[in-house]
């Protein structure tokens, strides 16, 4: 008898489920967060989404896709806790997509906002990192987008797109941001993220219902940081070379002029780099090898004849000096910022790490602005698209 | 004593509860501690780990070729006499309670870290004792069978983990190899040796339930070679996919290599499934040392049965785990730096005494004829 009771108390036990579980329904589900650092204190804001209207039945009410919560505190976390405040639910951060730290932050050192995202137990490691360039982060998680409802979602989907089609744009997550603050010879670099046309209007539903929304985020340069300090922004040429070296670049555009205000177009399909390290004489070398595909995907000009195997082999030169150009400049920039972002003093650490352990503390800014850089650039331009010699009058 | 000799298992299941209790916790912890000291290097720590665990693996089956069917604790008692023995026997005892003690804390940990942060851990602990000793009550055949039928499960899920990390990994993050000289790889070669291999040392309590017509050294040191190379693919596969700083920072980097996993956007998030896998390596490891304490307590003290024992040395279990890891750094700081002179002590040192003891003892008969 009493072994049946307890197996039925047992049994009711399990029954009651999980400790701690919450349902849907009491979770506030944050997708972004943007971090601000004003007056001393972080400002944090939470988007978080309103499921009921993301969901698929067509919603009736007129409230935003999404709902900003902020909190403020010395801590990222008292932030956190201080907004239950304001929010009916507690955040759940399982979903987090992105995180956007201001500018000010960044320059400020954004190591004590990432060690508390690294010791959540909810966060994962594979949201992605960016910088809102020049302005508030708050400011670009208030955003009406078009096509997707979650502006968090749009310019997440938007960052990975343009990885993969658009030179200068980097996607960097968590972990990575983790491995290059923690690791040596490798600073980090961030994309960066504005809202342009009429800030303004970007946080009334009046933004989508125009065919062109007058406020946009775009994805704008490259920002390099020493150490977990931001200390610039790269243009646009330079990011093309950082993503080049870095190995991020996977296809993109490139314009060469060929008359009056008129440009072959180049459409880069693939791009591999590898970096190799030599010590002459005791002073560091390094030699960067690309190799790029492209196609011709633009010949306004007439005396550009992509029939000839002769232009196609100078379309490949000068394509090539483009890509060395844009190298060069990364090169120069980060040489100047004397901060190592793409990853040279790495790739010694790993090839020659004798020489790694007497250099590595000074050389960023001994070391590195002093080491000879070369390229070893192989472009090969494989197809011209559908049509062989153009025949529009011109 | 009827109840300790009938139970019968087979090779096969020795050799298996072998190969998932010695990747026991290790395969949560281990990738952490090893790349502290080795960096880059762990998966050289683990190789050189796994010679000096096969090395143990030879000691522990030469002993256990020696005890003629008897149990580790029962033939010291036999063989060396009422004293000498006991003593023997109450060291042993000693090693296995804290290896349970330490089992038990990381699972609590474990679970408390990273999966349910509000559950007491008391209650975790609770449930993980009452399913341990609800096992020790149904017998070694019964869980000898249950291993049996766990380990394909364990050896798929695993093979998932690996198949679908191989996009990930990137050979670049072996670099450098062994750059930092012999130092920090042995010195990161010693934790895992402990917790994989040395601790294994319970086997010699499951002795006398093999229905083994031939030695045990085969399965013994199979099991071990088997076991450590499965650790040494897990704490490779953290190398290559999650690098050195990611692997030493993070308490559980096999979880985070879970967590990665991410096919086509849409198998992903399947670390609470892939959690199974230590669930079930953590499960028996704790089981084989929870049976070593009970059974070897009841025949050190000739007790006729050992049920008796299970509930309060789980109650005892639980309150010394409270008790003795308060928090996580002080359980680190245990697990790191003093556990594996611990384990060299009661795990090595004490066996290979007790083997020359045996030795002695069999040529005093000889000679006494």
């Amino acid at each position: 008898m009493i072994y049946r009771i307890t197996l039925i108390g047992l049994c009711l036990l399990m029954l009651a489920g999980c400790w701690s579980r919450r349902e849907l329904d009491e979770l506030l589900v944050v997708v972004g967060i943007g971090v601000d650092w004003e007056e001393g204190e972080y400002l944090v804001s939470f988007q978080t989404v309103n499921p009921s209207e993301i969901s698929m039945q067509k919603s009736t009410s007129d409230r935003p896709p999404v709902t900003l919560f902020q909190g403020r505190g010395k801590s990222v976390f008292e932030a956190a806790r201080s907004l239950t405040a304001e929010a009916p639910r507690k955040v759940y951060m399982g979903h987090l997509q992105l995180l956007i730290l201001s500018e000010t932050l960044a320059k400020k050192g954004i190591n004590d906002v990432l060690d508390g995202m690294l010791r959540d137990n909810e966060a994962r490691m594979d949201f992605h990192i960016e910088i809102a360039r020049g302005m508030k982060a708050e400011k670009l998680l208030k955003l009406y987008t078009p096509l997707e409802k979650l502006p968090t979602h749009s310019m997440q989907r938007s960052l990975i797109t343009s990885e993969k089609a658009w030179a200068p744009t980097v996607s960097v997550t968590l972990d990575e941001v983790m491995n290059r603050l923690s690791g040596e010879g490798f600073e980090l670099a961030l994309p960066g993220i504005q809202l342009i046309g009429d800030r303004a209007l970007s946080e009334s539903k009046t933004n989508i219902e125009k065919f062109q929304p007058p406020s946009r985020f775009r994805y704008m340069g490259i920002a390099a940081f020493k150490e977990d300090k931001m200390i610039g922004w790269l243009s646009e040429k330079e990011s093309k070379g950082y993503t080049d070296i870095t190995d991020n670049l996977t296809s993109t555009s490139i314009e060469l002029a060929c008359g009056d205000r008129k440009y072959t177009g180049i459409e880069v399909i693939s791009s591999k780099s590898k970096l190799e390290t030599k010590l002459r004489n005791g002073k560091p070398e390094i030699i960067v090898h690309i190799l790029t595909e492209a196609n011709i995907v633009d010949s306004p000009c007439m005396d550009v004849d992509v029939t000839d195997p002769a232009t196609i082999n100078r379309l490949q030169e000068e394509t090539a000096q483009v890509l060395k150009s844009n190298a060069e400049a990364a090169v120069r920039r980060a040489k100047r910022m004397k901060s190592d972002i793409l990853g040279f003093g790495n790739k010694f650490g790993k090839e020659h790490p004798g020489y790694w352990k007497q250099v590595e503390d000074s050389w960023n800014d001994q070391y590195f602005p002093l080491a000879k850089v070369e390229f070893d650039i192989e472009l090969y331009i494989r197809k011209t698209g559908t049509t062989g010699k153009s025949t529009l009058k011109k | 004593m009827k109840e300790y000799t009938n139970a019968k298992m087979s090779v096969r299941q020795f050799t298996i509860l072998i190969i998932l209790a010695s990747i026991g916790d290790s395969i949560l912890i281990l990738p952490t501690i090893t790349a502290a000291s080795a960096k880059q290097d762990a998966w050289l720590s683990m190789v050189l780990a796994l010679l000096l665990g096969m090395a143990a693996g030879g000691l522990f089956a030469a002993i256990a070729n020696r005890l003629r069917g008897e149990s580790l604790i029962s033939a010291a008692q036999q063989r060396l006499g009422i004293w000498a023995g006991s003593t023997v026997s109450i060291l042993f005892i000693i090693e296995f309670f804290m290896c349970g003690l330490t089992l038990m804390s990381e699972m609590g940990q474990f679970m408390t870290t990273q999966l349910m942060p509000e559950t007491p851990v008391n209650a975790i602990l609770l449930f993980f004792l009452s399913v341990i000793i609800i096992a020790y009550r149904y017998g070694v055949e019964a869980f000898a069978r249950m291993s049996e039928l766990l380990f394909p499960v364990f050896m798929s899920l695993l093979a998932v983990l690996v198949v679908f990390l191989m996009p990930q990994a990137e050979i670049e993050n072996l670099q450098p190899i062994a750059a930092g000289g012999l130092g920090p790889i042995m010195r990161g070669a010693f934790p895992p040796f402990a917790a994989g291999f040395m601790e294994m040392v319970v086997l010699l309590m499951l002795v006398p339930h093999v229905a083994a017509k031939t030695k045990l050294t085969r399965p013994i040191i199979s099991g071990f070679a088997i076991g450590g190379f499965l650790l040494l693919v897990i704490v490779a596969l953290c190398v290559l996919v999650l690098g050195p700083n990611l692997m030493e920072t993070k308490y559980y980097p096999t979880f985070v290599l879970a967590q990665k996993i991410s096919i086509g956007n849409f198998l992903e998030r399947l670390e609470a499934i892939l959690a199974f896998l230590w669930v079930i390596t953590v499960f028996f490891k704790m089981l084989l040392v929870y049976y070593s304490l009970t059974s070897g307590i009841a025949q050190l003290l000739r007790l006729k049965e050992s049920r008796m024992l299970t509930i309060p040395l789980g109650m005892l279990l639980l309150v010394f785990t409270i008790a003795g890891t308060p928090n996580i750094a002080v359980y680190n700081e245990i697990i790191v730096r003093d556990y594996p002179w611990f384990d060299l002590s009661f795990c090595i040192a004490l066996p290979a005494l007790f083997l020359v003891a045996l030795h002695l003892t069999r040529k005093r008969k000889v000679k006494g004829g």
